[in-house]
């Protein structure tokens, strides 16, 4: 596998302890855990607003060795409200609106721009920073203001970006059924990653995630207790199929 | 249409709607008590830096008569479980869940009868929003507030609420939670999402026609479905 961020053993006074994250190029991972982790400070430390004197690589590069136009071209981040919109539209906003077709944002192009809504805002947001081509978006806890359709579509439109461009995603949530839209999962907790892995493989261990305090969605709560039992083998998410192989 | 919001004191409220402001409208033209309504305000206040000046802020905006203001601001803080070493903090420093807590502490501070809270569980993770049900509970109970939660998630609004308004695509209902949520067949009709553990219930009966109760922990199920294999 191709590593595009390396974080070996990092650590720093409060949050972190020896935590290490290898995140693959052209995927889609989610860090997740509870409340006050430290997952929006390691977006910042990956956007270079925290800076650390640690070894975290991008591309096999410490992050401090690039310049910051550099850094800018191959790492945009998407921190809800944090944004300083430079034009009135979003049409004005973004130089390349092919880039980004795909994430409905049609609807909003001409308008005031401080007249979005909080999800016109984000999508905005989003689309301004894939507008710079980057190899890497970190998505902090954005999708918690969308529903579940209206992630669909943007995890979907992703997935067309990143095949057509190369992009890997970062995103942190305390959704985990964020992360089902995701190639891998981290959990932090305690300091440190104290799981990762495929998401559903992860969702497995249910003791571990709620001693964290995160929430397990509902089927695969509910599928890891009935393996439990021996009526399941593996997590099944669609209740139909569910209910098919519980009453055969 | 002309609505009436009931809303019942000493108990969960919930809606779920496409249009929060008008419903806020709604319950201040039909209800003669104070309300404080807890949302994501903190976003716009990009010049503020300090929590302490965050508080203050907001009294000089409301125009809070208080007579003590720093016993006021710390009284706030405590019965939302923040001491007061959090007056100092740095405002972009706290994560998401303590600032809805700061807010919450905010709409403390103008002694509101009745408290609007706007789609904030989503900032939890599962141990934060079983505090935030505790919390909500002591005030309810001690300070003897009226809570309403708007919300659109069912998930949210079926394992706490106690009294459910739904007014959404044309649609007005309202009745208890559980009652409303049972009604699947309409709920699909008026595209209301169900929540999952219904949904899950409903789809046995239907296609296994297996007499399963409706519960609201997986736990429960879990043992209604293996008492069913």
């Amino acid at each position: 596998m191709t590593k595009i961020i390396e974080i070996n053993n990092f650590s720093d006074d409060n949050l972190f302890e020896n935590l290490n994250i290898n995140v693959e190029k052209n995927k889609i991972t989610t860090i997740s855990g509870a409340n006050s982790c430290g997952k929006t400070t390691l977006i910042r430390i990956l956007n270079r607003e925290i800076i650390t004197d640690s070894n975290i690589l991008l591309n096999n590069i410490n992050i401090n060795d690039y310049t910051i136009s550099e850094y800018i071209s191959l790492v945009q981040t998407v921190i809800p409200f944090e944004i300083v919109f430079q034009e009135n539209t979003l049409e004005k906003e973004i130089k390349n609106l092919s880039l980004v077709k795909g994430l409905r944002i049609k609807s909003i192009l001409t308008k005031n721009i401080k007249e979005l809504t909080i999800k016109e805002k984000l999508l905005a947001q989003v689309a301004i920073a894939l507008d710079l081509k980057p190899q890497l978006l970190l998505l902090d806890n954005i999708f918690i203001y969308f529903n579940e359709k209206e992630k669909e579509d943007i995890f979907k439109f992703l997935r067309n970006y990143q095949k057509k461009y190369n992009l890997t995603v970062i995103l942190t949530t305390t959704d985990l059924k964020d992360s089902l839209y995701t190639d891998y999962l981290y959990i932090i907790g305690n300091k440190k990653v104290i799981l990762k892995g495929e998401p559903l493989k992860v969702l497995e261990k249910d003791n571990i995630l709620n001693k964290v305090g995160l929430n397990i969605p509902f089927m695969a709560d509910l599928s890891v207790k009935l393996k439990d039992y021996d009526l399941l083998d593996s997590i099944i998410l669609d209740q139909n199929k569910m209910v098919d192989i519980l009453w055969k | 249409m002309e609505i009436d919001i009931n809303i019942i004191e000493n108990t969960f409220n919930g809606i779920i709607t496409d249009d929060e402001e008008k419903i806020i409208e709604l319950i201040k033209q039909q209800s003669i008590q104070k309300i404080g309504i807890i949302r994501e305000d903190y976003l716009s206040y990009n010049f503020l830096t300090k929590v302490y000046e965050w508080m203050y802020y907001e009294i000089r905006r409301k125009r809070l008569i208080i007579k003590n203001p720093k016993k006021k601001i710390n009284d706030s803080l405590k019965i939302v479980g923040l001491n007061t070493t959090y007056l100092n903090k740095n405002i972009n420093k706290l994560s998401s869940s303590e600032k809805i807590l700061i807010t919450l502490a905010i709409s403390l501070l103008s002694n509101p009868d009745i408290i609007i809270l706007i789609d904030l569980f989503k900032y939890f993770d599962k141990e934060n929003e079983k505090k935030l049900i505790i919390l909500f509970d002591k005030i309810r109970d001690k300070y003897n507030k009226t809570i309403i939660f708007i919300n659109d998630d069912s998930e949210i609004m079926y394992k706490y609420t106690n009294n459910l308004i739904i007014k959404k695509n044309n649609l007005f209902i309202e009745d208890e939670t559980t009652k409303i949520f049972k009604r699947v067949d309409f709920l699909h009709k008026n595209n209301i999402k169900v929540p999952e553990i219904i949904e899950l219930t409903y789809l046995i009966k239907k296609k296994k026609k297996i007499k399963l109760e409706y519960h609201k922990d997986v736990r429960d199920i879990l043992k209604d479905i293996y008492k069913h294999i």
